[in-house]
């Protein structure tokens, strides 16, 4: 437990950084917002109303209305559970396979470790949005598939952390010593790897949670990923590209909620590394 | 140096041939039968199996992906379905537009990324630091096609200092000679086309460039920080150099490697995000033609863009290697660090 305390004092130091609480607080009031849209947004995402069609904000409808006549503020509040989500599932994926692929290669070293190490290196010769769209490509345009599209990009970034902290892991007095008496590899990769990736890792899942945000909702204004009427923020934007003359309103809001979101995620990752890295 | 760059290259091979199986595999991976796909529910079964016939899709894999690769070596990319086009022309033809797009992006990401972080390193703690760094998070965070819409309606739609879309007035187009118009205009001695190239290029350079400006002023910033604190830095202080002298000659060229890595890094970003750019300011380039063969289910045609974006990445990034050998003679002559 002694390397448990090592990133603990880091993390209480990391939550008194002032941009990582401006990144949390952003990142909460998202949460509120998935949380809370069915219940207090004024009204139907979906619910079209062609007779109040390009509405300007006024008091019935803060933020105006699309080219559909929905209203834009109820969209923007449910998008937060959709942009969420989608961030949550693709981290979740590069973590799990990505972590899971440099845990084992990195512990094991060799053959394997050479080979899936070479095809890491392919699939960072690929721009991530590129290989997102290429994903996307093979499996038909939808918010799930741009979810394990964007899932798929950082799953290089996840195994080259988890194996350089491997790596440097096996290497510690300690760890020879608790081989020596006979740790079996659970043990050692339980007790001695897998808390010293905790903080890096923390690090990583923030910003890759910022960048799968942003990525997904350019797939989604590409039109590969959530498809109409979603209310994604993304998509919405890709609607709104053909109202910039008639209603620019539907071009603020949902921007602005992903570059708040992102800020969010990419404050409190940026924080995050400022008090765990040592060397900082 | 040979050696070096010998070495290098050899390390190539492998990553090269792995995008080469990837792109490949692309095809395969279609739930279905891709040439059914590509044509369409309604095709008739004969055209579908003279597609198959005429892809090679009748054949074993390993004799398909021998005949990719050495079709492709020999520059061969097949036809696409849409269009019947060689694909290695289609492309050909619309690499200039994104290259010159990336090229100015980059132009703009480090012309104003290297002095701006220097200066905020320079000043730390200071209100231009707190500036740029602010700034630089925002520019991360900022999703490029909400910006482009941004700038289109208030350079564009507003004020109308720019054009909405494409790379020139069509009534001051000029002859085609290299593809890249910035050049054709010059060849041309056209200097009103050259301007008005440069107003329909601003806007999505821009955009292009506000994540890599970002992204290389923190770290030019941090390396230059890093610098900074070095002994022979405060020699040089000390011998009463100018600031500029020192920034200029003593910090920035030890600062230069990881800017440089992040330069090389950047380049790959630019190529991925021409597809957004170019798809908001409808410009005729190989990301959106890239999009709008995703659309069609253009298989041929996305594995050519595929590989063809991830062979320039990985030429960049091995430019980069090496210009690090000539700025850093440890890393030549000791070879194994890059």
């Amino acid at each position: 437990m002694i390397r448990f305390a090592e990133w603990h004092p880091g993390l209480r130091k990391g939550l008194r950084h002032r941009g990582a609480l401006v990144g949390l607080a952003l990142i909460g009031v998202f949460l509120v917002m998935a949380a809370t849209s069915p219940l207090v947004a004024p009204r139907d995402p979906l619910a079209q109303n062609l007779a109040q069609r390009l509405e300007a904000p006024s008091a019935e409808y803060p933020l105006g209305t699309d080219d559909f006549g929905r209203d834009i503020l109820s969209r923007v509040l449910y998008g937060a559970r959709i942009s969420l989500r989608v961030g949550v599932v693709a981290v979740a994926i590069s973590l799990f396979i990505g972590g899971t692929i440099g845990l084992v290669s990195g512990f094991y070293g060799g053959t394997l470790d050479l080979l899936v190490m070479r095809l890491m290196d392919v699939l960072l010769a690929f721009p991530a949005i590129l290989l997102a769209i290429a994903v996307v490509a093979v499996l038909g345009p939808s918010l799930t598939n741009a979810m394990v599209a964007v899932g798929i990009t950082g799953i290089p970034v996840y195994a080259r952390l988890v194996r350089g902290v491997v790596l440097q892991v096996k290497s510690l007095e300690y760890v020879t010593a608790a081989r020596a008496l006979g740790a079996g590899d659970a043990r050692l990769v339980l007790r001695a790897v897998l808390p010293n990736c905790v903080a890096p890792l923390l690090v990583q899942t923030s910003l890759g949670l910022a960048t799968a945000v942003l990525d997904a909702a350019g797939l989604s204004f590409l039109g590969l990923g959530a498809q109409p009427p979603t209310p994604e923020w993304g998509a919405m934007l890709s609607q709104g590209r053909e109202l910039i003359l008639d209603a620019p309103w539907a071009l603020t809001a949902p921007g602005l909620a992903i570059l708040l979101s992102v800020l969010g995620f990419n404050l409190l990752g940026d924080g995050l590394r400022d008090a765990l890295d040592p060397r900082a | 140096m040979v050696g070096y760059l010998g070495r290098r290259i050899a390390l190539l091979v492998p990553t090269l041939l792995g995008v080469s199986v990837l792109a490949f595999s692309l095809i395969h991976l279609v739930p279905g039968d891709p040439a059914q796909v590509m044509l369409g529910e309604r095709a008739n079964a004969r055209a579908v199996a003279e597609l198959r016939h005429e892809m090679g899709l009748d054949q074993p894999l390993p004799v398909q992906y021998w005949r990719f690769l050495s079709a492709a070596l020999a520059g061969d990319l097949g036809r696409s379905i849409k269009t019947r086009e060689k694909v290695s022309v289609e492309m050909t033809q619309r690499f200039p537009a994104t290259f010159e797009l990336a090229v100015a992006a980059l132009l703009i990401a480090v012309g104003l990324g290297v002095p701006l972080g220097v200066l905020a390193a320079r000043r730390r703690g200071g209100w231009v630091d707190a500036a740029v760094m602010t700034g630089s998070l925002v520019g991360v965070s900022l999703p490029i096609f909400w910006l482009g819409l941004l700038l289109l309606l208030w350079l564009s739609v507003g004020v109308g200092w720019f054009p909405l879309s494409g790379r020139i007035d069509p009534g001051l187009a000029v002859p085609s000679v290299t593809g890249f118009l910035l050049v054709d205009t010059l060849l041309a001695g056209r200097l009103d086309s050259l301007f008005d190239a440069l107003r329909h290029l601003a806007l999505p350079a821009l955009a292009l460039g506000t994540i890599p400006l970002s992204v290389i002023s923190r770290i030019t910033r941090s390396s230059v920080l890093e610098v900074l604190q070095l002994d022979y830095v405060r020699t040089a202080w000390a011998k009463g150099l100018s600031e500029r002298v020192v920034l200029a000659k003593h910090v920035l060229k030890n600062a230069l490697v990881p800017i440089l890595t992040v330069i090389g890094l950047q380049f790959g970003y630019l190529l991925g995000g021409a597809i957004i750019t170019e798809t908001i300011f409808a410009w005729p380039g190989l990301g959106r033609w890239l999009l709008l063969s995703v659309q069609a289910r253009d298989f041929r045609a996305v594995q050519g863009g595929v590989m063809l974006v991830a062979l320039v990445f990985v030429v960049v990034n091995l430019v980069v290697d090496l210009l690090y050998a000539v700025i850093d003679p440890r890393i030549r002559l000791t070879g194994d660090e890059a």
